[in-house]
């Protein structure tokens, strides 16, 4: 029974350890610097394809069969990929803002998303396919270990507090001397280079990728994620993801009838939670728990940058 | 961590039934050399554009299983919706090695799903057998992956030939949906066994469509313009029900050839029942078949559910006996052994023809060429590779 | 040349429709300044009705008046249920409950009437409530299908469906009596005036919440017209297609200056045009980017959009 379980779970939890990395990505320009993102998935995409391109034309031409370091070389391509089409991105959608910015990076992703399926070396429309499998459970999570120690120690540096007064009052923050302009592009390249890690796990996961995965469907999971947890704290962003991922597979085992409308039932869970509860679930939990308290008081809740 | 799968429950059941068995009447529940229980992992489109390939592969499996009774060794089907996409499919054939741990692995229809999800079953070898997935490629390189329909090198040719020999076809245009495999490889093979043949096909007479596109009047527009002899769409029934239909809508009166991608019923509700009827089309299997097994499937197929099996019923239905066979043979639910079995059968003798796996484990059998009337397929002849 | 001016005429049809949808993104966006994700979806919901409520035989003009009235009526409570409430919650909120309920949507229609395209005439799920119905408006074998008209312009090398012009007429008339409603009649003012100065339209008496259910009642009706001309053009709809006409037809909206009527009718114009440029030049592959790509220099070089007036930013 447990082992059966077990084996059951490998492949959900690794699903959520990915989602929970772009949950992280998204985090830190969501809720750290205030800018609504819908293009996160095509960050991921393009972290994804590089990995699998490198692991797949490159990594032989190089004479690298090691698949530890074949798998550690792919994240750093898929982090770095993602970086610089983060950077190409932020350029000129950061002289927006508000609904604008985010209407920008849809479009950009939607474009990201054309553009892989007309390149046929990565297998175009039909996905990218005969990518070895190098991912696992364990990279999985060391990886989400790494990215969230990292991003929590972030917070604090001076480039972290840098983002998060910008995010609070933008005017406040250029008159204390903040560079605002580089506080967003940082987290906007910072959150896509972490997409790209992400993609990067996925693919060698998988062994598949299809421009799919920059569909704006896509982006909206990552922003549920984040938002649905409480967009404020990594452990909130965290939590998302884990419901995101949870729900339809614990509804698996639900009778028939539930099972099969589960997506229903998952879309409903997303609405109340937002009516009821607008900044996220992690602040019921700290209704609840008052002695979690601790957890979000590392931001204070805000919408949309106002 | 109180879940109980269902699935789990019954297969202890199971097990301490049969364990109760054996102590009761001191007898081994397995004869030596024969399998209890093969676990089959099946990825089929059941819902998506191409739903009703799913739907008819799935009720032909169902129905060979349920026709072979009770026999070792029973066959355990676990199925997974793939939504028709690769990535769909990609996902599922993860999750039947990885969580539900099959021992051999059924489908996908679409080439471009099949060949997504080949990858993860290769790696992990698991078998993966399609009994309906036609583009050359599949088995290329990939020791366990095979097939029992014929490869697209073959029905592009039968239809190129058609096209010359039988409707004396000069010029030919082909409408290619860019993001199927399948179709992509079908526009190479026809094209070079047409102008093999003595034909021509301009290059701008080599049109694209995708398969989000709903309004394909520019591409037919630039064929009404050429009036070649014949149109070639090899596609699926969902762009391709559309495509006969606006091509009425434009008095676009040119013959269209088809293949096997357009055997769905809801190819004739799609583009109507006079847009549909005169086209030519390259399969496996035609309901009016007289042979007598094809007719007994035809009946118990369509006593079951309501509808003249198709194509992709057949194949459906080929594929349950044949991979019980497989297995008989195998002796063993081991993916490796099963594996060899299925790339050894020779001389099967199924309902959409005798098929032989070659050394690439691509079947060698038939195909037909069925027309198009105003609401179904009829037979017009058989082509022997 | 006879190539260039086919592909203009043929974008025109393409674009007339995501026009009509954009109507709907544009007023709701002027008025409250969301995104209603979920619109899409009242255009997909309005295809199915009309398609079914013409299947049972219905005549087509009570199809679509009965379709209008009730994705209408259904789009005014849901704002009243999931949006009213989050107002003042900041913005991101009423966006995620937004995209919560297109995916409700989909889901839903996919449970009740199934996940694979449906074409004229539908076949009810065999059970007792469609025997009934079946009883009462005859089987569908006879029922008589309406057409959207079937000729021909054929001049040269020039070839015109006479649908394409019907439905590009819909569109500009439907654009053109909603400007009239807006200018000339009290409630019409009333919605340009919350889109205008929220405030001062309150302390004036436009009264708010009736306004903003007209507003969306407005939208949706709108929909539920391209959804019957999209379904009779094309015999087919499917619980997905409200996620690519929406997202374009909302880049439709963002082009021609969201909250601007007329803006929306020339965003989604220029929109079906290019695609069918694209398409006609053979790169039909790059088709669903060109209109993200066209969004994306619009917000650069001119982000009130091409007809909208330069508003200052509310800080």
């Amino acid at each position: 029974m447990m082992e059966q379980l077990i084996e059951y779970s490998i492949l959900p939890l690794m699903l959520f350890g990915i989602t929970a990395i772009q949950a992280l990505g998204l985090q830190l320009i969501l809720g750290g610097a205030g800018l609504l993102s819908l293009g996160h998935a095509a960050f991921y995409a393009v972290g994804g394809y590089s990995a699998a391109a490198f692991t797949v034309y490159a990594a032989p031409m190089l004479g690298i069969t090691q698949p530890f370091v074949m798998m550690l070389l792919a994240l750093v391509v898929g982090g770095l990929s993602a970086m610089l089409a983060g950077f190409l991105v932020a350029i000129p959608c950061l002289r927006l803002q508000g609904d604008y910015l985010a209407m920008a990076t849809l479009g950009f992703a939607e474009i990201l998303g054309t553009a892989l399926k007309n390149i046929d070396a990565v297998g175009g429309t039909r996905g990218f396919t005969g990518i070895p499998k190098l991912s696992s459970l364990l990279w999985v999570f060391v990886v989400l270990a790494i990215v969230w120690v990292v991003l929590s120690r972030f917070r604090r540096t001076g480039l972290g507090m840098a983002i998060q007064a910008t995010r609070d009052d933008e005017i406040a923050a250029r008159s204390l001397g903040i560079n605002t302009y580089n506080s967003k592009l940082s987290a906007f390249v910072i959150g896509s280079a972490i997409a790209g890690v992400a993609g990067a796990l996925y693919v060698h996961a998988l062994q598949f990728i299809s421009p799919d995965e920059a569909d704006f469907s896509r982006s909206v999971i990552i922003v549920l994620a984040v938002v649905i947890g409480g967009m404020t704290s990594l452990f909130g962003s965290v939590l998302g993801a884990l419901i995101l991922v949870s729900v339809p597979e614990i509804l698996r085992f639900a009778p028939d009838a539930i099972r099969e409308q589960r997506m229903i039932y998952f879309a409903l869970i997303v609405i109340f939670v937002m009516l009821f509860s607008p900044k996220g679930l992690q602040s019921l939990l700290v209704k609840w728990l008052p002695s979690r308290r601790k957890l979000s008081s590392t931001g204070v809740a805000t919408s949309g940058g106002k | 961590m109180i879940m109980h799968s269902p699935y789990s429950r019954r297969k202890m059941l199971s097990s301490v039934s049969l364990a109760l068995c054996a102590l009761g009447l001191g007898l081994p529940f397995t004869a030596v050399g024969a399998v209890a229980e093969v676990k089959v992992g099946v990825i089929l489109p059941l819902t998506g554009d191409k739903a009703t390939f799913g739907q008819e592969s799935l009720n032909g499996l169902k129905l060979a299983l349920d026709k072979a009774g009770k026999d070792a060794p029973q066959v355990k089907l676990q199925v997974e919706d793939t939504q028709g996409t690769p990535s769909g499919s990609a996902a599922a054939v993860n999750k039947l090695i990885s969580t539900d741990k099959v021992n051999v692995i059924i489908g996908e229809v679409a080439s471009s799903n099949t060949i997504a999800a080949s990858t993860a079953a290769q790696s992990a070898k698991v078998p993966l057998m399609t009994h309906a997935s036609t583009n050359d490629t599949i088995t290329l390189g990939k020791d366990f992956i095979s097939r029992i329909c014929f490869v697209d090198s073959f029905q592009g040719a039968v239809m190129a030939k058609f096209a010359v020999t039988t409707l004396k076809a000069k010029t030919a245009a082909i409408l290619v949906d860019s993001d199927s495999d399948y179709s992509r490889g079908l526009r190479d093979s026809f094209k070079k066994a047409f102008i093999a043949a003595g034909g021509t096909i301009k290059e701008e007479l080599i049109i694209s469509y995708s398969q989000k596109d709903r309004d394909f009047k520019t591409q037919l527009i630039k064929v009404r313009k050429a009036t070649p002899d014949v149109v070639f769409i090899p596609g699926y029934y969902t762009q391709v029900g559309s495509i006969l239909r606006q091509a009425k809508e434009l008095k676009l009166n040119t013959k269209f050839l088809g293949t096997d991608g357009w055997d769905s019923p809801d190819l004739f509700k799609i583009a109507g029942p006079a847009a549909a009827a005169g086209h030519y089309v390259s399969s496996h299997f035609a309901a009016d078949d007289t042979d007598p097994r094809v007719q007994e499937f035809v009946r118990e197929y369509k006593s079951r559910n309501k509808e003249n099996p198709g194509a992709m019923a057949a194949l459906g239905y080929d594929a349950g006996f044949f991979m019980r066979a497989a297995v008989k043979k195998a002796g063993s639910n081991e993916p490796a052994k099963i594996r060899d079995a299925i790339a050894g059968m020779r001389n099967f003798d199924g309902i959409t023809g005798t098929i032989t796996l070659d050394a690439n484990r691509n079947a060698v059998k038939p195909a037909v060429i069925v027309q198009t009337t105003e609401k179904e397929f009829k037979f017009l002849t058989r082509v022997n590779p | 040349m006879f190539d260039l001016i086919q592909y203009l005429v043929d974008g025109l049809a393409v674009g007339s429709v995501y026009a009509l949808i954009a109507l709907g993104y544009s007023m709701v966006f002027g008025v409250l300044q969301l995104v209603n994700f979920a619109h899409g979806e009242l255009f997909m919901v309005g295809a199915y009705f009309v398609m079914y409520a013409i299947s049972l035989g219905l005549p087509w003009p009570m199809a679509l008046f009965l379709g209008m009235v009730f994705v209408g009526l259904f789009a005014v409570i849901m704002e009243r249920l999931c949006y009213k409430p989050l107002r003042g919650a900041g913005k991101l909120a009423p966006l995620i409950t937004a995209v919560g309920l297109s995916l409700l949507l989909q889901n839903l229609v996919q449970a009740i009437l199934g996940p694979n395209p449906q074409s004229y005439p539908v076949q009810l799920p065999e059970g007792k409530i469609s025997s009934a119905l079946y009883s009462v408006f005859g089987s569908p074998d006879q029922i008589v299908l309406p057409q959207l008209p079937e000729g021909l312009f054929d001049w040269e090398n020039l070839v015109i469906r006479h649908r394409d012009l019907l439905i590009f007429a819909v569109a500009v008339g439907v654009t053109l009596a909603l400007e009239l409603f807006l200018r000339k009649t009290r409630p019409g003012r009333g919605i340009r005036a919350l889109a205008l100065q929220p405030n001062a339209a309150r302390l004036v008496g436009v009264p708010f919440d009736f306004t903003i259910s007209l507003t969306f009642f407005i939208g949706a009706a709108l929909a539920v017209v391209a959804g019957l001309l999209q379904g009779m053009a094309d015999n087919q709809v499917t619980p997905y297609m409200g996620i690519t006409s929406g997202l374009k037809a909302f880049a439709a909206a963002v082009l021609g200056g969201i909250g601007v009527i007329p803006g929306a009718l020339v965003g989604g114009l220029v929109l079906g045009i290019a695609e069918r440029l694209l398409v006609g030049y053979d790169l039909s592959t790059y088709k669903d980017g060109a209109a993200f790509f066209i969004l994306i220099l619009v917000l650069l070089l001119r982000p009130q959009g091409l007809l909208g007036k330069a508003r200052m930013v509310k800080v």
